[in-house]
C-alpha cells in the first residue's frame, strides 16, 4: 500500500474523473483504505499458467 | 547437395522420406550444418540442440525403416520460439529473468510435434516475452533480416521468420498476440498462420495476453503451414482457452481452387486509415487481379477504422501483460530489458473500467467482422505498411503510434494467414493477409494455396552475406517530461505500486499519452447488454 494514502486517493479520483464532496472525503478515504487492503491480496505472486476465469470462448461458425 | 536439402519444403521432404529417397538423419545434418555456417550473422537461434536433434532423427529413421512414416512430419526438423516449453531445456523468453527456467515437460504444441515424429533443432530468438522490438540489452542479440541484415526481421517471432526464410529450418512455431507470427512472416517473406483463438493449445507457452495470444506455425509454403497446423491443432483439456471443436483435414481440399468464392477487400485500412507504401498498394492491386483470374469475386468491404482495433488490442494487452509481470516488475525491474519495460509499464496505469470497456468493444468489433463474413468467404488486406524498416531507426514509441494492420484478427480472434505478395524496391518482401470465419482453417489454407500457386514469389530466397554489418543499438531514452506531467506520472506510478527510476519515468511519461489517446477512443455509451468478450463460460 502506498505510504501517502491520501495522495494516492486523490490520484485515483483524478484518474476516474470523480469529485468527492469535502464532507464525504474522510469517510471515502477510509473506504479507500479498506479497498487497497483487499487489492493487496490480489498482488500475491502467481505462476504464469494461472489463467483468468474469464478466458474467452470462440464458438464455431455455422458455415465451416 | 546438402545445401539443396535445406530448401525442400516440408511436403517435398516428406515425400522423399516416405519413398526412402531421403534420410531424416541426412536432412537433420544438412540443417545443422547450415545453421553452423549461416546463423552467426542471422542470430535466429538462441540455442541449438544438435545431440537431441540427431538422436530424434536416428529414432525417426529407424521407425520409418520398419513401418514407414507416421505422417508428413516424421523425420522433419522444426524449431521453437523460445517461449515454448521443451522438457529439459530452459524457456528463456529471450530474457535474463528466465535464463534458468528449465521446463519440466513439453508444451502441448511441442509434445504434439514430437509425437508426429518431428525433429527438434532448438530454440529461436524472440522479442523479450514476445513483445517489444529489437533489443541490445538482453542475454541474446536480436535476430537479423536475411534479406538485408540492417533491417528489422519483424517480431516477436523474429527467429522463427528468419530461420525459415534463410533455410535453417523448414518450419517453426511462433506466437501471435497482435501480429507476432504474421509480422516476421511478412518481413522475412514466409507464410505465417495465426489460428482461430483456442485452436492450438497455449499450455506451456509463456503468456503475454491471455485473451489475445495464439500459438501457430511459420513455414515457407501454405501446404507446409497446413501440415504443421494439422499436427498441433486440437482440444487440450489442460488449457482453459482451448476449443473443443473437431479438427478437419487441412489438406483434403487444399488444391480445390477458389472459383466462385467471394473475397472482401478491406482497402480502407491500408489506403485511407493510414496510407501504405505505393509498392504495397500496387502489390495488393496485383493480388486482387490474381484472385479475379482464379475465378474469385473481390468486393470492397468497410469495417471499423483500424485505430479501433489498435485501441482495443493495446488496452487489453497492456493490462494483461502488466498483470502477468507485475510482481517481478515491481521487485526486480532491472531483470527486464528497456524495450519490454517501455511497452509494459503503461499497463500499470490502465484502470479496471478501461479494461472492461475494451473487452466490451472487442465483442462488438468481433461481431461486426463475423457479420461481414456471412456475406463473403474471406477477408483480405495488407500485412504491413511496406518493406521492413531499418533496425537502427526503431524506437519503442513508434509502436504505440502506428496502428498495426495485424491487430484486427487478434481482436476478432479469427484465423488469419500472411503470405508474400511480391517484393519492394529494396528487394525485401511485401505481404498480404487472408482471414476467415472461426475454425474455417481449411478454407483459409485453400485460398492461400490458390494464391501462392498462381504467383512466383516462392521461387526467391535471400542470399545471406558472410559478414555482419556494424551494430547500431537504438537508445530508448525519452526526453525529460514537463514538471506537471512528471508529477502526475509519479502519482499514478505510486498508486500502481511501481517505482520507475528517472529514465523509466520519462519513458512512461512519453508512452502514456499514446495509451491515453487509445483509451479515450473506447466507446463509453454502450448499452447495458454489451457484454465483454471474455464473459465466463462454465463447462
Amino acid at each position: 500500500m502506498p505510504e501517502d494514502l491520501e495522495l494516492d486517493f486523490q490520484s485515483a479520483l483524478r484518474v476516474a474523473g470523480i469529485t468527492v464532496p469535502e464532507d464525504r472525503t474522510a469517510i471515502m478515504l477510509d473506504a479507500y483504505r479498506s479497498y487497497r487492503a483487499l487489492v493487496a491480496i490480489l498482488d500475491e505472486p502467481m505462476p504464469y499458467a494461472e489463467e483468468p476465469a474469464a478466458a474467452p470462448r470462440l464458438a464455431a461458425s455455422p458455415r465451416r | 547437395m546438402s545445401e539443396d536439402l535445406c530448401f525442400l519444403t516440408i511436403a517435398e521432404a516428406a515425400r522423399g522420406i516416405a519413398a526412402r529417397d531421403l534420410s531424416p538423419v541426412e536432412l537433420t545434418e544438412a540443417y545443422l550444418a547450415r545453421i553452423a555456417a549461416q546463423d552467426g550473422v542471422l542470430r535466429s537461434f538462441v540455442r541449438v540442440t544438435p545431440e537431441a536433434a540427431l538422436a530424434a532423427a536416428r529414432q525417426a529413421e529407424a521407425e520409418i525403416m520398419v513401418g514407414g512414416p507416421r505422417g508428413p512430419l516424421h523425420g522433419i526438423p522444426f524449431a521453437l520460439k523460445d517461449i515454448f516449453d521443451s522438457a529439459g531445456l530452459p524457456t528463456t523468453g529471450h530474457s535474463a529473468r528466465c535464463l534458468d527456467n528449465v521446463a519440466a515437460e513439453d508444451a502441448e504444441a511441442t509434445a504434439r510435434l514430437k509425437a508426429a515424429g518431428a525433429v527438434p533443432l532448438g530454440k529461436l530468438a524472440t522479442h523479450e516475452f514476445a513483445t517489444g522490438g529489437p533489443s541490445w540489452d538482453l542475454p541474446f542479440p536480436p535476430a537479423r533480416n536475411p534479406w538485408d541484415l540492417t533491417r528489422f526481421p519483424g517480431g516477436s517471432s523474429s527467429g522463427s521468420g528468419v530461420a525459415v526464410a534463410a533455410g535453417l529450418v523448414p518450419g517453426a512455431m511462433g506466437s501471435d498476440t497482435g501480429g507476432s507470427i504474421r509480422l516476421p512472416a511478412a518481413f522475412c517473406g514466409t507464410a505465417g498462420r495465426k489460428p482461430s483463438f483456442g485452436r492450438v493449445s497455449k499450455r506451456g507457452v509463456l503468456p503475454l495476453s491471455y485473451t489475445l495470444d495464439n500459438a501457430g506455425p511459420l513455414a515457407w509454403t501454405v501446404e507446409d503451414c497446413a501440415i504443421l497446423l494439422q499436427a498441433i491443432a486440437g482440444h487440450d483439456p489442460r488449457d482453459p482457452a482451448s476449443a473443443n471443436v473437431p479438427v478437419s483435414d487441412y489438406r483434403a481440399e487444399l488444391h480445390a481452387g477458389i472459383k466462385g468464392m467471394r473475397i472482401g477487400l478491406v482497402r480502407h485500412w491500408y489506403e485511407a486509415d493510414r496510407r501504405a507504401s505505393d509498392p504495397t498498394i500496387a502489390a495488393m492491386d496485383a493480388a486482387v487481379e490474381v484472385l479475379h483470374g482464379l475465378g474469385a469475386e473481390v468486393r470492397e468491404v468497410t469495417l471499423h477504422p483500424l485505430a479501433a482495433y489498435q485501441a482495443t488490442m493495446r488496452v487489453i494487452g497492456a493490462a494483461e501483460s502488466f498483470a502477468i509481470h507485475a510482481d517481478w516488475l515491481r521487485s526486480r525491474p532491472g531483470d527486464y530489458g528497456e524495450v519490454f519495460r517501455y511497452r509494459i509499464l503503461p499497463g500499470a496505469l490502465v484502470t479496471g473500467p478501461d479494461y472492461v470497456q475494451a473487452q466490451r468493444f472487442q465483442r462488438i468489433l468481433a461481431a461486426e467482422m463475423r457479420a461481414v463474413l456471412g456475406e463473403v468467404d474471406a477477408l483480405l488486406t495488407a500485412t504491413t505498411w511496406g518493406e521492413a524498416p531499418v533496425m537502427a531507426e526503431m524506437r519503442a514509441e513508434a509502436n504505440f503510434a502506428a496502428p498495426p494492420l495485424t491487430n484486427p484478427w487478434n481482436v476478432a480472434q479469427l484465423p488469419c494467414l500472411a503470405l508474400c505478395c511480391g517484393f519492394g524496391p529494396g528487394g525485401l518482401p511485401l505481404s498480404l493477409q487472408f482471414a476467415t470465419r472461426p475454425f474455417a482453417e481449411a478454407l483459409l489454407l485453400r485460398i492461400g494455396q490458390a494464391y501462392e500457386a498462381a504467383t512466383p514469389w516462392r521461387a526467391r530466397r535471400p542470399a545471406i552475406p558472410a559478414e555482419a554489418p556494424p551494430e547500431h543499438p537504438v537508445s530508448q531514452a525519452a526526453p525529460r517530461p514537463e514538471p506537471d506531467w512528471a508529477a502526475v506520472i509519479a502519482a499514478l506510478a505510486a498508486r500502481a505500486s511501481i517505482a520507475p527510476d528517472a529514465a523509466q519515468a520519462a519513458q512512461l511519461a512519453e508512452a502514456m499519452p499514446h495509451l491515453d489517446a487509445m483509451i479515450a477512443t473506447l466507446p463509453r455509451d454502450l448499452p447495458f447488454g454489451a457484454e465483454p468478450a471474455n464473459s465466463t463460460v462454465l463447462e
